[in-house]
């Protein structure tokens, strides 16, 4: 393709070299070892059956907890059943290892964003967010 | 001190992986290094730089700025309380326009959204590569920090 060629149907403002830059930047954080295990990690969670199982039934019974606590019938039983849950899906390894493995790729991000953001003197994250609030 | 013909732990715990493919921890700060110094020399940038540095040196922009500052300050306990007179709300709104309408204030906003624009295509990328959001990853101290 002509470099010097640049259409814009979509207003792409990346040029070639920060365009490369960027790449790079993005083959190297997904070839890295917190994101490679992260990978490794959801892979393993996916195939998991009953850790599967688990953040399901968990999820169902936070939106029932929820319903019911704006209805104000929410009772203390519900709730031990719920920290029970709660409990169960802490003790599994497969999503304790997720969890593990996510920690570590969003550790390793931050990092690299501090040392971008050092050299810009602007904190990089900030912005490349698309919506302001939490 | 370790047997040399002991295989190591980590190697024992991912073994499928091809080592050479993982990319370590000194080549990632360093391609971070090189994106950065690359986004430092867009116009893009260059323009917000030197916005910023106008309008940190426009005194009348600066003094605009101060004015509304401290008038937002004084009302802050009734602003939270929504219990503004019309009166301050009104002046509040007079300071806010003047501070926003000062030429350097508008170009700097300008510049800071061209350079918003831009990075969020780039943080679009990366998220895309790392099936993660790269901007509410980095978020520190707090919801909103």
């Amino acid at each position: 393709m002509d470099s010097e060629y640049s259409p814009a149907p979509t207003q792409n403002l990346l040029k070639t070299d920060l365009l490369e830059a960027a790449e790079n930047l993005a083959e190297n954080l997904a070839q890295s070892e917190p994101f490679r295990r992260l990978r490794t990690a959801e892979e393993r969670l996916s195939r998991d059956r009953e850790a599967q199982q688990l953040l399901s039934d968990l999820s169902d019974l936070q939106q029932k907890v929820r319903t019911m606590q704006y209805s104000g019938k929410l009772s203390e039983s519900d709730l031990i059943l719920l920290r029970a849950m709660q409990s169960a899906v802490l003790a599994n390894q497969t999503i304790r290892n997720h969890r593990s493995a996510q920690e570590l790729a969003v550790g390793f991000l931050q990092e690299v964003n501090k040392e971008i953001s050092q050299l810009l003197g602007i904190d990089f994250a900030s912005l490349t967010r698309r919506s302001g609030g939490c | 001190m370790k047997n040399r013909d002991e295989p190591r732990v980590d190697k024992l715990v991912d073994t499928t992986w091809n080592e050479l493919e993982v990319a370590p921890r000194e080549v990632v700060m360093h391609a971070a290094r090189q994106f950065a110094e690359v986004l430092s020399l867009t116009d893009q940038f260059q323009a917000f730089e030197q916005a910023y540095l106008d309008f940190r040196q426009d005194t009348e922009a600066q003094s605009a700025m101060e004015e509304y500052q401290q008038k937002q300050s004084s009302l802050k306990a009734l602003i939270m309380l929504n219990a503004v007179s019309e009166e301050d709300r009104n002046e509040l709104k007079v300071l806010y326009d003047r501070f926003v309408h000062q030429p350097s204030v508008v170009r700097f906003i300008e510049a800071q959204d061209k350079l918003i624009e831009l990075s969020q295509q780039i943080g679009d990328l990366l998220s895309q590569a790392i099936g993660m959001d790269f901007g509410s990853a980095c978020r520190t101290g707090g919801c909103c920090g």
